[in-house]
């Protein structure tokens, strides 16, 4: 149907870039800031804290970012938190467009908790950086920054070594 | 001749791929290989490699969000 054929079938590599790229220039036309993913997310932790009374502003990470204002201003009034909610969104009502949609449950405690050091490594990663792929990859290097392609060059050389390290955890 | 089956829900690429591919090499040309996935991506991903492998390779989607792929090498 005509239905299925556009929303299930594979979409090239360039068709997907491109409208990636239109994406980027417009959202830093609109916010002054190119994609960014886990920027964002560590400011909802800083957020976090200081509703409880912490005061991250003063933490080494946040004092170079330049943190400071109310908790609102680092959640709900973050283009990031609308960015991060749309690509959560998005993908739901795509993967619903296509009659894809369905609760997927955790093979094992096994992959769980590969997922979940996976994560924290990214994360940790992503802050050192302090880059995440999206904002090195979108976003450093269309700027002409050098930093965007020592980047690359690290995730390149951390997926060679993730590969075999899922290869000797969960093929053999 | 036989029908061997690998359930591969709830694993993320490329593990089901190698897991497929190890499979794959224990068997005839005479066997089908028959594997159940539940990610959209794992199932594109495995029938885009078997028809580079030249293999007869069918997919359904048997139910919303799950994949049956059958693969069977070919004589030659």
């Amino acid at each position: 149907m005509a239905r299925g054929k556009f929303w299930e079938k594979d979409w090239p590599y360039w068709l997907g870039g491109l409208v990636l790229g239109i994406i980027n220039v417009l959202y830093l036309f609109v916010t002054w800031k190119p994609l960014g993913i886990t920027t964002v997310m560590s400011v909802w932790g800083a957020a976090f804290w200081q509703a409880l009374g912490f005061t991250p502003a003063e933490w080494d990470y946040f004092k170079e970012f330049n943190y400071g204002g109310s908790f609102w201003q680092y959640t709900v009034f973050c283009p990031g938190t609308w960015l991060n909610i749309g690509i959560v969104a998005g993908a739901l009502i795509g993967s619903l467009m296509a009659s894809q949609f369905r609760v997927r449950a955790v093979k094992s405690f096994k992959y769980a908790a590969a997922a979940l050091t996976g994560g924290f490594l990214m994360g940790y990663g992503a802050r050192l950086a302090p880059r995440c792929n999206i904002g090195a990859l979108l976003g450093d290097i269309p700027s002409l920054s050098l930093q965007g392609w020592v980047f690359a060059l690290f995730v390149f050389a951390g997926a060679i070594i993730g590969a075999r390290i899922i290869v000797r955890l969960f093929v053999d | 001749m036989g029908e061997y089956y690998l359930q591969l829900w709830g694993e993320m690429c490329p593990v089901p791929l190698l897991k497929a591919e190890k499979k794959l090499k224990e068997l005839t040309a005479q066997d089908t290989l028959v594997l159940e996935t539940d990610h959209s991506c794992t199932a594109r991903t495995i029938q885009n490699w078997a028809r580079k492998k030249k293999y007869l390779v069918k997919t359904d989607e048997i139910a919303n969000g799950i994949w049956q792929i059958r693969i069977r090498k070919q004589e030659t």
